[in-house]
């Protein structure tokens, strides 16, 4: 019984060579990598005060780098391209840098890495971290005015806790939230914006895998958004997963809630796939027509992974339901334009009426 | 290669001891070779930098194992939404110098039917042979946790049959 499991177990496992025959030197360099990361982000923090910015747990008494004006922050001159992996946000001339994106560090306040702050809420301080966990709630427990970090996707959900030990397994549950709004910055990049039940604004980087999490009033995040520079992106169709089991369609409800309508019939999440696709008429620089008050509706592709970091599983696409302005927004890349009745087919694989 | 590739005093010669049966380990915990090749490096990676601590005088096999299970534990606290375990899995497309149409095969096939979480409790409870008292332990959840992940992993292998569902058709599940 359990020896005959367990044989069955070995029988498997004795079969398994590794492909890798030495794996010495790959782990010794990836190890190196990880060290150096923590290494280099604490550094920084320590070792660079800029515009006025301090740093938490450090200061220094002499050698400042010079202030960073915004002219010596220009765009990237080679069109961005997404990264396969979050890019790892480092502080550097008094910006977060994370990728093509760049963000000022407020003139008097601190930065600090997210992973070595204390648990509490540190105002007037930008936490910055690389996104570490593909699939589940944050990892971090501090939070900030300003958090900057790197993600795997953006999901149309936050994470909360049942029962009262959030250690305990299955104590998260994803509860969808209001749709990604969306606005176009004038490099081109998208940005996904959200109020979270918290309170916490959240601007998302699709493409340059970013998220930036402000917990502050209009004023800041105007400031924090204003200050986001990007690498110049060029005009693309849509980058959609390439297999699908299901599709998911957060819609607003209304008060900041939600609600998801997941399909997993393979006509209908193909059909939904088809529409995207069929959409090639490819919004030009400048031409873009989102703001920030247009209702949307995101749409999640995917296939459910049987693996951990696999997040090239899935792709959300946010569209805007504005009259006349129907832009979609790939997480993976492109922005198109949607004709009003593949709108409407798409709400209808869903029971939903779009727009 | 040169010294410095080779990393610390000692971790070179532990990975080429270690590596195959960490790999090993690592595709039973996720039901895939190729997977556990990577969660077996990237706990390895861990290995590297808590080296001072592990050797001369520590034990760096308990700590990888231990980085692996709870790695791939909290995948599936991660992904227990998402995971929809299937009695029919796609056919592979493209050779998988991994695949055989054997026992092994159907064994690994079996297990990726199961959710993370089941896989790893099935793995440590009839692989490691360890009571669920140090499962739970180590898994850092309760035994009740332990024994429904214990029976549901049996139940979802009933369903999907195979060598191991046989196995455990007169096992006892406690």
């Amino acid at each position: 019984m359990s020896r005959r499991i367990k044989d069955l177990l070995d029988e498997a496992a004795a079969g398994i060579e590794p492909r890798n025959a030495d794996p010495v030197e790959t782990l010794v360099r990836r190890g190196r990598i990880a060290r150096a990361r923590a290494v280099t982000a604490a550094g920084l923090a320590v070792a660079a005060v800029l515009t006025g910015g301090t740093v938490a747990g450090a200061r220094l008494a002499e050698g400042d780098p010079p202030p960073v004006t915004p002219a010596e922050t220009a765009v990237a001159p080679k069109p961005a391209t997404r990264p396969d992996r979050p890019p790892t946000p480092r502080l550097e001339q008094g910006r977060i840098v994370a990728g093509d994106v760049t963000l000022a560090v407020p003139e008097g306040w601190q930065a600090a890495p997210i992973d070595s702050a204390p648990c509490v809420l540190h105002r007037d301080t930008v936490l910055f971290g690389e996104g570490t966990n593909p699939w589940g709630p944050r990892i971090y427990c501090a939070t900030a005015s300003v958090e900057v970090q790197s993600i795997y996707n953006a999901f149309p959900w936050v994470w909360s806790v049942t029962g009262d030990d959030p250690a305990a397994p299955d104590a998260w549950q994803e509860t969808p939230v209001s749709p990604w709004r969306m606005v176009t910055l004038d490099t081109e990049a998208p940005a996904w914006l959200r109020t979270d039940p918290d309170g916490a604004y959240r601007m998302v980087l699709p493409w340059s895998r970013v998220e930036v999490t402000v917990r502050g009033g209009p004023d800041l995040r105007r400031r924090i958004l204003d200050s986001l520079k990007t690498g110049r992106w060029r005009p693309s169709a849509l980058a959609l997963p390439t297999y699908t089991e299901y599709a998911a369609l957060t819609v607003a409800t209304g008060a900041g809630g939600a609600r998801e309508v997941k399909v997993t019939d393979r006509a209908k999440v193909k059909r939904a796939q088809i529409l995207l696709r069929a959409a090639t008429v490819v919004v030009r620089p400048g031409d873009s027509c989102v703001r920030e008050d247009q209702p949307t509706v995101a749409l999640e592709l995917g296939k459910s992974p049987e693996i951990p970091n696999a997040p090239e599983d899935m792709g959300s696409v946010v569209i805007s339901l504005a009259e006349g302005c129907h832009e979609v927004v790939a997480e993976e890349g492109g922005r198109v334009r949607l004709d009003e009745a593949s709108l409407a087919e798409l709400g209808d694989l869903f029971g939903v009426r779009l727009p | 290669m040169t010294a410095a590739s080779r990393g610390p005093d000692g971790f070179a010669e532990f990975v080429r001891d270690r590596y195959p049966a960490l790999v090993r380990h690592g595709a039973i915990l996720t039901g895939d070779p190729g997977h556990g090749e990577d969660l077996a490096q990237e706990a390895l990676v861990k290995t590297y930098r808590a080296w001072r601590r592990l050797h001369p005088d520590g034990d760096p096999e308990a700590y990888t194992r231990r980085v692996m299970v709870r790695a791939a534990w909290r995948a599936g606290r991660r992904l227990w939404r998402r995971e929809l375990p299937t009695q029919a899995l796609p056919e592979r497309v493209g050779a998988d110098p991994y695949d055989g149409a054997d026992t092994a095969h159907l064994v690994f096939q079996a297990l990726r039917a199961l959710p993370a979480q089941q896989r790893v409790v099935l793995v440590l409870r009839y692989w490691g042979g360890l009571p669920e008292q140090e499962i739970a332990a180590e898994l850092g959840c309760s035994v009740g946790t332990v024994k429904s992940r214990a029976s549901r992993a049996v139940a979802t292998l009933r369903r999907v049959g195979g060598p191991l569902a046989d196995a455990f058709v007169t096992a006892d599940i406690r």
